[in-house]
């Protein structure tokens, strides 16, 4: 559970997933920052929720839902790993600072 | 008769007259005792391990403004404490092993500035909880250099159930963060709280290790360091932290 923090001003990323499972991320402040996520293989299924956070860098999309960007680790062979771009969306983003 | 009233005038003189804290101890009606350490007393001990290796479960060390060089490992239940707070009592490791080990459950430390441990151990900070139910508040913790061992944070909660570690300001004073921690909690240390803490400069903040589960971290201020939190433990609960300025990310890695 990551809960009602304020996350402010963090240089790459402000939350960022590895291979969470049953993760709620939620009411959380995220200034200047965003989410990140990063899932291997074996956690594709993983249900995580990341709902109701504030973000003051805005990127949704139509339906207003705030997109979380991240990697699928799909293939690793010998000591290379295949990655693909995944994208997931906090689909009620709050919209003032909680 | 006339003797034994003067005996007894007497006694009662020196427990008006003469301020308690000039013995080594007192002893409250409930039996527990209060050891003094430093200041101008005539019968204070002059080191926390003299202190330490007298008293008895329950009993209080209360310690005076100084720097005290020393490695202090309590095998009793006490509460240690200073007495003007963490800017003038100082327990200094000197550079040799660390400064402070806590193995016996029940201990509340609080009110010191803790420093300068040693670099020789497989695991090396300023101060080690190895118990149960232990309170580290109130403290500074200061980490000055970069150290070579397995592990190295300020403060871990190692191997024990329900330590808190709370209200402290923790900062590793060097420009080279590496990979020190603030506050580690390792080796299946469970239901650990880390509350209300400054932490900064650190390569990680507050790092949980795998099996450390319910760990819950949360109103802390961690600012400044490469990486706010990083959690391998189960059922961690990550609550109203202030994180900002943390150069990299602030990483929860959960799994339940």
């Amino acid at each position: 559970m990551i809960k009602r923090n304020k996350v402010k001003d963090n240089g790459l990323y402000g939350i960022y997933l590895v291979g969470c499972k049953g993760c709620t991320v939620t009411e959380n402040n995220l200034l200047n920052c965003s989410v990140y996520t990063f899932k291997y293989l074996e956690t594709i299924f993983r249900k995580n929720k990341i709902t109701n956070n504030y973000y003051s860098m805005k990127d949704t999309n139509i339906l207003g839902w705030q997109k979380i960007f991240g990697e699928m680790q799909i293939l690793a062979y010998f000591e290379s790993t295949w990655e693909v771009s995944i994208k997931t969306y906090d689909k009620n983003p709050s919209t003032n600072p909680i | 008769m006339r003797l034994q009233r003067y005996a007894l005038f007497l006694v009662v003189l020196t427990v008006l007259v003469i301020p308690t804290n000039t013995y080594a101890y007192t002893q409250e009606s409930s039996g527990i005792s209060i050891w003094y350490v430093g200041g101008a007393g005539a019968g204070n001990l002059t080191s926390i391990t003299d202190a330490v290796l007298q008293a008895s479960n329950k009993d209080v060390i209360q310690v005076y403004p100084g720097t005290y060089y020393e490695n202090i490992v309590v095998n009793v239940s006490i509460k240690l404490t200073s007495v003007q707070g963490y800017h003038d009592t100082i327990i200094d490791g000197n550079q040799t092993g660390i400064p402070l080990i806590i193995n016996a459950d029940d201990c509340e430390i609080s009110g010191f500035t803790i420093k300068n441990p040693g670099d020789s151990f497989e695991h090396i900070s300023c101060a080690s909880l190895r118990a149960d139910s232990c309170n580290f508040s109130n403290n500074m913790v200061v980490m000055k250099k970069v150290y070579h061992a397995d592990t190295k944070s300020a403060v871990e909660a190692a191997e024990g159930t329900n330590n808190v570690i709370s209200d402290n300001i923790i900062v590793l004073d060097h420009h080279n963060p590496l990979i020190e921690s603030g506050v580690l909690v390792r080796d299946n240390a469970y239901n650990t709280e880390i509350k209300r803490n400054n932490i900064s400069k650190f390569a990680i903040g507050v790092k949980v290790e795998r099996k450390c589960n319910d760990t819950r971290v949360f109103k802390n201020h961690i600012y400044n360091n490469s990486n706010a939190i990083i959690s391998y433990g189960n059922k961690c609960n990550i609550s109203q932290n202030i994180l900002y300025n943390n150069t990299w990310w602030f990483i929860a890695l959960l799994k339940k």
